[in-house]
């Protein structure tokens, strides 16, 4: 196959002696890692065999909490267990809303855009990852929505894709990777982007990854060893810097309308970030002449943090202490379905109990119906 | 409440400030423009020397809703004080912080009254 026919009769080359160079044969392809696995010691033989659920997060579980597999392993999951993405009923229906009871997902691609290098490309893919949203996802179910994926590299280009698809019902908000940027997010360049988000009266949801994040950070991921350790990390740092980011260069002050929600990171770095925020900005109030209160004002008017995972102090209480300084007002449920680190909708609830109902309800659902002006 | 001859009129020109002891304690004493003020000399972040601060003029910032652009001046020269341990900024012509909503300097009556600075702690 693929060979260029030969001007002579007979194998080619056949007069000269030829040596290749450069052949592959992938050692990180499930057929020789299955192999290279085998020789070594727990717990790389277990992280490295794709047989073993999560290959590369290498953790002993299979980090699945139903019959999807977590979509996160490098080799697609283990081999017993199988689901189409775009098979809503397996994917989304069954573990989801008839197992943890959710009523309404709102659902993103996690495109990473931020970290490939072509940026003509991630123009493109913006689009077509967006239509192929609406295709096989929203257009599944009207219970479903759905967050617009950008690219923030070309913000015109974001700013159009906003103004494209703002208006579909059930595209609720827009969806960043950060921390593959190579400025800020408070940088003004962005500001095209935010103005055409709070023209559409749509939320910023902003969600990276422990891989993703690696490539900006990289002074810093890249000294990590364990997968512990640049998970702990990768997240509330990635938002940090965004929200900090944001905040010290006046966007919330300059959208006013405009909503922000932060996923994946739990909730108890908030507090601190507030009070040395608050700290940081009256030292430096001159250089950020645009705020026209404090901090921690704007993160109470103008920022979201969403649950998972939530983290487990030794003493239950000190989360109920926390969740009481950052307020439900502020708090958001979510499951990250079907990562392996997902959050069971019961247990949380039992986090929230020292709460009233009608602060349970708004941490629930009732914060998303309001911020995503959800049509229920 | 005592009043308090602090200077000579002639020696606290436009701009000029000194800080000074009364009743055991410090009071910075300003000359803005012509007009006069008195504060004590203690920052409400962390008691640190308020008055002991450089004088500067403040920043300002609008942004502009359609053309993304934000304008800045710098105005009042002379009218903004800094806390010289944080950086805090006040406002010397009304006592309030620009640093922090709700924040204010502990300020005093002056006058003057035959040819001197009159201070009322």
């Amino acid at each position: 196959m693929g060979t260029t026919p030969s001007a002579t009769e007979g194998p080619p080359m056949e007069d000269l002696l030829v040596v290749d160079a450069d052949v592959h044969v992938p050692e990180h392809h499930p057929d020789i890692a299955e192999r290279v696995a085998s020789k070594m010691e727990m717990p790389y033989s277990h992280l490295l065999d794709p047989n073993k659920g999560t290959g590369g997060y290498g953790f002993p579980s299979t980090g699945s909490h139903s019959e999807v597999p977590d979509t996160l392993s490098v080799f697609g999951g283990r081999d017993d267990i199988t689901s189409d993405v775009t098979d809503t009923d397996a994917y989304i229906d069954e573990p989801l809303r008839e197992g943890f009871g959710v009523d309404y997902p709102i659902i993103n691609m996690q495109p990473m855009w931020d970290v490939y290098p072509d940026t003509e490309q991630i123009v493109q893919q913006m689009p077509a990852a967006n239509d192929v949203l609406v295709e096989e996802f929203m257009d599944a179910s009207d219970d479903y929505f759905g967050l617009i994926g950008i690219q923030t590299r070309d913000p015109a280009a974001a700013a159009a894709e906003i103004e494209r698809l703002g208006d579909h019902d059930q595209l609720v908000g827009v969806f960043i990777h950060p921390g593959g940027q190579e400025r800020g997010l408070g940088e003004r360049r962005y500001d095209p982007i935010w103005a055409a988000a709070e023209d559409h009266g749509l939320p910023i949801v902003f969600h990276t990854t422990a891989t993703g994040n690696m490539w900006d950070m990289a002074g810093i991921y890249r000294t990590m060893s364990k997968m512990p350790e640049i998970h702990t990390l990768s997240h509330p740092y990635a938002m940090m810097w965004v929200v900090t980011s944001l905040i010290a260069n006046g966007t919330p002050a300059k959208f006013p309308g405009l909503e922000f929600v932060i996923l994946e990171s739990g909730i108890g770095w908030v507090p601190y970030l507030m009070s040395r925020l608050n700290r940081e900005y009256s030292t430096w109030r001159s250089q950020v002449p645009l705020l026209e209160q404090m901090p921690e004002d704007y993160i109470r008017d103008q920022f979201y943090f969403s649950t998972q995972p939530l983290g487990e102090f030794n003493k239950r209480s000190h989360m109920a202490d926390m969740i009481d300084i950052l307020g439900p007002e502020n708090i958001m449920f979510s499951t990250d379905h079907p990562h392996f680190d997902f959050d069971n909708p019961e247990s949380i609830r039992g986090f929230f109990s020292h709460l009233s109902e009608a602060d349970q309800r708004k941490v629930f659902g009732e914060n998303a119906v309001d911020v995503f002006d959800l049509p229920v | 409440m005592a009043d308090h001859a602090v200077v000579d009129e002639a020696e606290l020109g436009p701009g000029d400030h000194l800080v000074v002891e009364l009743e055991g304690r410090e009071i910075g004493v300003y000359n803005i423009d012509g007009e006069y003020y008195a504060y004590t000399n203690w920052c409400a972040h962390q008691s640190g020397p308020i008055c002991e601060g450089p004088t500067s003029g403040l920043l300002e910032a609008q942004f502009d809703r359609e053309t993304l652009e934000t304008k800045t001046q710098y105005v009042r020269e002379g009218e903004i004080v800094a806390c010289p341990w944080h950086g805090w900024e006040f406002d010397l012509v009304t006592g309030e912080c620009h640093s922090k909503p709700g924040v204010k300097l502990i300020d005093h009556d002056v006058r003057v009254e035959d040819g001197e600075i009159v201070v009322s702690v």
